[in-house]
């Protein structure tokens, strides 16, 4: 169910918030139009108290990103506000732990606790509301449409989150301190807002420098390196941020891949300083490649490494070879291979990334499946019975997951909620998260392969009416 | 065994046995991405009795037959034959027409759980029209109680569907629910409501409980005219992955009935009934790691009488066959080891083939008999085993250079692996297996067999198909035909017709040519004349057709491209160009270079020695001092790497190194002494090319450099500090290369006429440099009047260029001594400086390329080389290079060895040629032209031999004498001096390569699987799913297309 707030436009432009911009002021992505039109009709006569348009911090709405701990513990959901009912975006905390209690107690014994119900429609299912599972007083506002997430681990436990937002735009960054369990972006307590400290904006921190390109879409960081890159899905721009374990991140460097495009999935083959940069694009063929460079103390470079074809997959007719609007993409086998979901023709790729004698990889494509349309991400795990993808498709409000061996093929699908858009996964715990842009929940996937519930939604957090 | 009529269908996916709720809810499309085919036969059947024999009083009634009753009609007789008889119909069913019997297409879609149903009548030698077309097919209602056309819901994620012997029902392997679905085809066919029964299956009474990922069923003889049995008949073969397990299960109960094991390392034994496999539907239990079968194919050989079933491993270099007894159960069984650490993820058996024949199919005609099973291999080639007589893979790669010779067409049929006999692989393959040379992946194989022949005396045809063939689907949605054994063509390369008989086109096991009449030449034959062309650049049918025919050839003169700068356009003639022949045609006498269509038969052999390695059409460019790729600066080529690199400089101890963090230098070739050149920025767009805070800095001293990328706000400091650098055209030599970085030393200006076997004084030098400067006045040496040479030349040894020999090097005492863009330093002119580190802050642009050599470069094939990164990065040549990866020449080689095919070391080389050329015709005495008209002069020269992949070459003139009196008479004294300049490039454009045949002539989007139809029909299961809503393509999810070996080859597209 969609939450929605009788909220004056007005008083948004007005009121304390995140997406704010000296200079650019909140800049709502073209596609958020619909928005702004249902926010109009269901405008009220009065002007909300600042109060009454901060977001709950005991919902997710309209979860747009999610990333898991390291260490299996929490899971970072990003909410997007899309429909403007609140005055800023949201970073929650879900305890793993908790989750992994309920969903064990409930696969054994379906037992039901308190906040929670059996889904009449699907019996492995599990519907909760959130209170249970967000950790009170962990999470921070943001700006508007923020799109991804990705934690940079600053070691102990420690780490850094960093989220592309669209709506200022910004690169948002925050810590996460395991021992207070709390995220941190800003010198106030309790679900604070973030601060323009923590929003990286302009080139360098330098007013007199470009600021960051519109449309912050994705992001990977490279714990090792201290770096995170940003693509953006317009104008085929991406981004590079320094992020010093032991400083601030700094957006250090922007370059245009050349095409106007926008760009969407991003990836690193391996992490440290040698790492190769994979970044997609929504409607190009091709993969553009690009390395990190550091000169002494300077801030790193973006440097292009050229491109690859998608031509290994079939465009009907007579097209032959051509796969585009690409959506994500992640590494697996210490780089050695990559899994890519395109949309046109929808289709998750596997290429063989491994370095040729000559030490470049081979970008060979060794398996491709048919999938869902309007896939929006993908992640893959080794459950312990071999190695799964698994893909969320937004229209369908699927999870495929797809064997990828022997050329690949789809295993089962499941319903994982209206519109999938974002996954990661617990490996140790053997469950994913799923956001589910539409209903406001996240689901939780059980993958362990001996479960009878495996490949199922066990548990699904949020979306109650 | 669970009944239910379909309209509860949709609990079928719903309500499997283990609870399972997976899935999408069913959304019923007439296709939802199809993976799987299965094929039914249905129609008016004469119900024999129990004499077998047609009696007036038999009913005759609308039923399901086996599918040889319908595969009968189609080749009018009960198997494929040249000779079909018209009138055929099986026996027993005379006066019932083909108009009253259907084929019926069964096709399962895994993720919706359902099946579309479609049909036709069928179509043989009788018929107005043998052929389909695509309105014969039909796309059934699988469900009438259901508004619209629907799918049928019949299970859990289906995977694979076969037809059981009696043709009444087929049957679906469920991955979802571990059982097998059984479907009436009668209820479906009479639309009376289709019934799907669940059949779990059981080994020793329990429920198996694992998950298949391929069924085939054996195809037993069955009476034709036979009221449909209650249960399916006959045995289906299931693999089993985790189980690494086959089964033979007995289609009437579901009972494991034998199996096939599959040891750790992929050796496969026969197994009893006594199946256990880990539980992988409802209470899950571990896996354990083994083999992994996924692939099955059964074959039944009429001629012989056999029936075999082929197993391939998805995760061992390993394949098995079977062969099956008369009840279809498995006898003996053999393992076969494939080379490499590859699996097999799909395979087809042949029938048993005679090899040999070129007048139509020759099975059971003189000749070796000889069976393959061809596996599509986990390293994207299709494998390639002999399981009849010699029980080996077969090496497909053989060089044709190698085999050329090869008359014996018994040593061809499957070249042993890694033998000492066995010649070299083709240069770039990796494996023995059939390179299928595509981005994309080889998804699915099947082997059928086709009887078109050749009108006699008629050249061969890529679409006349008359032996055995392979079709394997692409990942791009092409599907491609691969040779076993055409009896169409001869199986070695025919001396007689040598264009048509290639190699290529001849021996087994070969990706099968689609352009056709090779051996047209340009000798145009009509009753007792012939006419000859010499100004033809390709075969007149090519123009007419608008497609490629003949050999492969270039399409017009190799052209020059010359700077005004480098030499007078008057003086071309001393530059290098391919080796020519004098033509003598009925159009004119004119002079053709090896590559030319009009050249003769031999040469053309001889230039293109293995025409699968030529793409279809290709630009070639040899480019003296060329850039080290192919790529095009726009962007829309990815071969080698940007024309323009970016990287970062690392500068101490007076040395320079160029970083690269994707570690490209190995992959590009880069050699030690070739050449990087910063190429800065260009100022006349900015500051667009420079990084964040950066300006485009042009130095006010510059005449020729380029502008550099500077800090903003030290543009003004650093331009005295880093005034020679910026100031100089920022060249430099490659003293090492690793695969990330490359070390840089300065590097010193030479002479471009420096002797190519160096210098032998100073005094020479000065001399060369004064004929330099001729080289770009149009007047004959006898009224030249150039000044001598500005600048002044040394012959010293410079390590740090390429070649042998002492060089002249340009000296100066300072800067204004040197060239443009030069820079004095220790008495030498160099073209950059190392540069404080200051001045190379931030990204520098550069490109790469070769020293001192031309570069021959492929627009398609790209820049070839043969050098890897050791342990360390460094790059250096690979042991096991073919000597033909090779994609520059210097303007020296050794000599020669041989000229025949296989004599491709030392690669370069050089030899003496004749060679015909255009020269001046001078008046006696004079400079004056006696005639416009050029003569052709013929003489003997040394030329470069170079030869890649592709082709041989030869170049002619690489160094040039100079001329004594007049322009062109060569009549100079001067030795091995060269007047190449860079930048100079020769180039043509190649056509009529290789180009595959592509079965059905178009592609499809996601092809999943390939199917042999009963009739011979290729079905081509496309699961792909095209939703671009634009004008120009249709939306799909999934079809169906079929082709043939033996029909036209255009497609029948089902959607």
């Amino acid at each position: 169910m969609i939450v929605t707030h009788a909220t004056s436009p007005l008083a948004a432009a007005s009121r304390p918030q995140a997406t704010v911009d000296p200079r650019r002021g909140s800049n709502p992505p073209a596609m958020t139009v619909r928005w702004f039109a249902a926010a109009l009709a269901v405008t009220a006569a009065c002007t909300a108290a600042e109060s009454e348009v901060r977001p709950d911090p005991d919902t997710i709405f309209f979860p747009t990103a999610v990333t898991v701990s390291p260490d299996d513990s929490v899971a970072f959901v990003v909410s997007a506000n899309s429909d403007l009912t609140y005055d800023s975006g949201t970073v929650q905390v879900v305890d793993l732990t908790v989750v992994d209690q309920i969903v064990a107690a409930w696969k054994s014994a379906r037992t039901v606790p308190a906040g929670c119900v059996a889904d009449p429609d699907q019996p492995e299912t599990l519907d909760c509301a959130e209170a249970e599972f967000l950790i009170d007083q962990a999470g921070v506002r943001i700006g508007n449409f923020a799109s991804s997430v990705a934690a940079q681990d600053l070691g102990a436990g420690k780490l850094r989150l960093l989220v592309p937002v669209r709506g200022d735009p910004s690169v948002t960054w925050m810590d996460w301190d395991p021992a207070t369990r709390r995220l941190a972006c800003s010198s106030d307590q309790g679900f604070a807002l973030c601060d323009d400290d923590h929003r990286l904006v302009n080139l360098r921190d330098d007013a007199d420098l470009p600021s960051l390109p519109n449309e912050p879409y994705g992001v990977f960081v490279d714990s090792s390196a201290q770096f995170a890159a940003i693509s953006h899905f317009s104008g085929g721009a991406v981004s590079l941020i320094d992020s010093p374990i032991a400083g601030p991140p700094v957006l250090a460097d922007a370059i245009s891949v050349g095409i106007n495009a926008g760009m969407s999935g991003i990836s690193g083959r391996v992490a440290g300083p040698s790492n190769l940069l994979y970044v997609q694009s929504r409607a190009d063929d091709r993969v553009f490649l690009m390395t990190v460079a550091r000169q002494g103390q300077a801030l790193p470079y973006l440097v292009s490494a050229g491109f690859f074809f998608q031509n290994g997959i079939g465009g009907g007719a007579d097209v032959g070879g051509t796969g585009a609007d690409s959506r994500g993409l992640v590494f697996r086998d210490g780089g050695d291979r990559a899994f890519m979901v395109n949309r046109s023709p929808p289709s998750l790729q596997q290429l063989d990334t491994s370095l040729d004698a000559t030490g470049v990889p081979r970008n060979r494509l060794v398996a491709n499946t048919d999938v869902c349309r309007q896939a929006t991400a993908v992640t893959a795990v080794n459950t312990g019975a071999g190695e799964r993808a698994y893909v969320t498709c937004y229209s369908d409000g699927a999870l495929y997951v797809v064997d990828p061996r022997a050329g690949g093929s789809v295993e089962t699908t499941a319903l994982a909620g209206r519109g999938p858009i974002s996954i990661a996964a617990a490996p140790s715990r053997r469950l994913l998260v799923v956001a589910n842009f539409l209903d406001n929940s996240l689901a939780v996937v059980d993958i362990d392969p001996t479960s009878r519930f495996v490949n199922r939604v066990v548990l699904r957090i949020g979306g109650q009416s | 065994m669970i009944r239910r009529r379909l309209f509860l269908a949709a609990l079928v996916v719903g309500g499997a046995s283990c609870g399972d709720t997976s899935g999408t809810a069913t959304i019923q499309r007439s296709f939802d991405r199809p993976t799987d085919l299965a094929f039914g036969c249905y129609g008016r059947t004469r119900i024999l009795g129990d004499n077998g024999m047609p009696d007036p009083t038999d009913e005759i009634k609308f039923v399901p037959q086996p599918v040889a009753s319908c595969a009968g009609r189609s080749f009018g007789g009960p198997t494929l034959t040249k000779d079909p008889d018209p009138a055929y119909v099986p026996p027993g069913q005379e006066g019932i027409l083909n108009e009253s019997v259907f084929w019926y297409g069964f096709a399962i879609q895994p993720t919706s759980g359902t099946m579309t149903v479609v049909n036709a009548r069928v179509r043989g030698p009788a018929d107005e029209r043998a052929d389909y077309i695509d309105s014969d097919f039909a796309v059934e209602d699988g469900d009438p109680f259901i508004p619209g056309q629907n799918a049928l819901a019949i299970g859990s994620t289906p995977v694979a569907i076969a037809t059981d012997t009696a043709g009444c029902h087929v049957l679906a392997a469920n991955a979802g629910t571990c059982d097998l679905s059984v479907i009436d085809v009668a209820a479906i066919a009479d639309e009376s409501g289709a019934v799907v029964d669940a059949l779990p299956i059981t080994a020793n009474g329990m429920p198996l409980a694992a998950r298949p990922a391929a069924m085939a069923a054996v195809d037993l003889a069955t009476p034709i005219g036979q009221a449909c049995p209650a249960t399916p008949v006959g045995v289906v073969y299931i693999a089993y992955p985790e189980c690494h397990a086959v089964a033979a299960v007995d289609a009437a109960t579901g009972e494991v009935v034998s199996s096939i094991r599959f040891a750790a390392d992929g050796t496969a034994s026969l197994g009893g009934a006594d199946l256990s496999c880990p539980r992988e539907c409802g209470a899950r239990e571990p896996l354990t790691d083994g083999a992994r079968p996924v692939a099955l194919d059964i074959v039944r050989d009429p001629r012989i009488g056999f029936q075999k079933l082929a197993i391939g491993v998805a995760n061992r270099p390993a394949l098995a066959v079977v062969t099956l007894d008369a009840t279809g159960r498995p006898g003996a069984v053999t393992t076969y080891d494939l080379d490499g650490d590859v699996g097999v993820t799909d395979l087809a058996i042949s029938k048993q083939i005679t090899m040999g024949g070129i007048t139509g199919q020759n099975d059971g005609g003189k000749g070796t008999e000889a069976e393959f099973v061809y596996a599509i291999a986990t390293d994207n080639s299709v494998r390639v085993v002999e399981v009849l007589n010699l029980n080996r893979e077969c090496e497909t790669q053989g060089d044709p250079r190698f085999l050329v010779a090869e008359r014996d067409e018994r040593n061809l049929i499957c070249i042993p692996v890694g033998d000492v006999a066995t010649p070299p692989r083709r240069p770039g393959a990796t494996g023995p297996g059939i390179n299928m040379s595509s981005a994309a992946r080889p998804v699915s194989v099947v082997i059928s067999d086709s009887v078109v022949e050749r009108a006699t005396g008629a050249d061969p045809s890529p679409s006349l198909l008359a032996g055995h063939f392979a079709a394997v689907s692409m990942s791009n949605g092409f599907t491609l035909v691969i040779n076993i054994d055409d009896d169409n063509y001869a199986d070695t390369y025919s001396g007689g017709t040598p264009l048509i008989g290639q190699v290529t086109s001849a021996a087994p096991h070969q990706v099968r040519d689609g352009i056709d009449a090779r051996g047209v030449n340009n000798v145009t034959v009509s009753g007792t004349t012939s006419f000859r062309a010499c100004e033809a650049a390709r075969p007149i049918a090519s123009s007419e057709s608008g497609g490629f025919v003949g050999a492969p050839r270039i399409d017009a003169r190799p052209s020059r491209l010359i700077s005004a700068a480098g030499i007078s356009q008057a003086k071309t003639f001393a530059l290098p160009y391919f080796r020519q022949d004098t033509c003598v045609g009925d159009d004119s006498t004119t002079l053709v270079t090896d590559m030319a269509f009009a050249s003769t038969v031999d040469r053309k052999l001889e230039t293109f020695p293995d025409w699968r390695a030529l793409p279809g059409e290709e630009d070639w460019t040899f480019t003296w001092q060329g850039l080290l790729t192919a790529d095009r600066l726009d962007g829309s080529s990815a071969v080698d790497g940007p024309q323009i690199r970016t990287g970062t400089l690392q500068i101490e101890g007076g040395g320079m190194t160029i970083a690269d963090g994707s570690a490209p230098y190995c992959a590009a070739g880069v050699e030690a002494r070739d050449i990087v050149t910063l190429r800065g920025c260009d100022a006349s767009r900015g500051d667009s090319q420079c990084g964040v805070d950066e300006i485009c800095y042009v130095h006010p001293d510059a005449t020729v450099a380029a502008g550099a990328c500077l800090p903003k706000d030290r543009s003004d400091e650093l331009a005295g500090l880093c005034r020679d650098f910026l100031v100089s055209i920022r060249r430099y030599s490659v003293q090492e290369s690793f695969a990330g970085r490359l070390t840089l030393r300065e590097r010193v200006r030479e002479l471009r006429t420096t002797p190519a076997t160096g210098c032998t004084s100073t005094e020479q030098c000065q001399q060369l440099a004064d004929y330099e400067e001729t080289l770009t006045s149009d007047e004959h040496p006898k009224d030249d009047t150039s000044p001598s040479a500005e600048r002044t030349y040394a012959c010293e040894p410079d390590p740090y260029r390429p070649g042998a020999g002492d060089r002249c090097v340009m000296t100066c005492a300072t800067d204004s001594d040197c060239a443009d863009g030069t820079l004095c330093r220790v008495g030498h002119c160099i073209e950059g400086i190392v540069p404080s580190p200051q001045c190379a802050l931030g990204l520098q642009r550069y490109d790469l390329r070769a020293a001192d050599a031309f570069v021959a470069i492929g627009s398609r094939t790209g820049y070839l080389h043969p050098f890897i990164a050791d342990s360390t990065g460094k790059c250096v040549r690979d042991p096991a290079a073919s000597p033909l990866m090779v994609g520059r020449f210097p303007l020296t080689a050794p000599p020669c060895v041989g000229d025949g095919p296989t004599d491709v070391s030392p690669n370069p080389c050089t030899e003496t040629v004749e060679h015909t050329e255009q020269a001046p015709d001078y008046a006696a005495g004079t400079c004056d032209l006696a005639s416009n008209t050029p003569l052709l002069r013929t003489r003997m020269t040394t030329a470069m031999r170079f030869e890649n992949p592709l082709m041989r070459l030869r170049l002619v003139d690489l160094t040039y004498p100079g001329d004594a009196t007049c322009r062109g008479d060569r009549g100079g004294t001067l030795v091995d001096v060269p007047v190449t300049f860079t930048g100079l490039a020769l180039r043509f454009h190649l056509e009529a390569g290789f180009s595959p045949l592509v079965l059905g002539g178009t592609a499809v989007v996601q092809p999943a699987n390939l199917v042999r139809a009963p009739d011979g029909g290729i079905w081509v299961v496309d699961a792909g799913d095209i939703d671009d809503n634009s004008a120009s393509t249709p939306n799909l999810r999934g079809q169906l297309m079929r082709s043939s070996f033996d029909g036209p080859l255009g497609a029948i597209q089902i959607r």
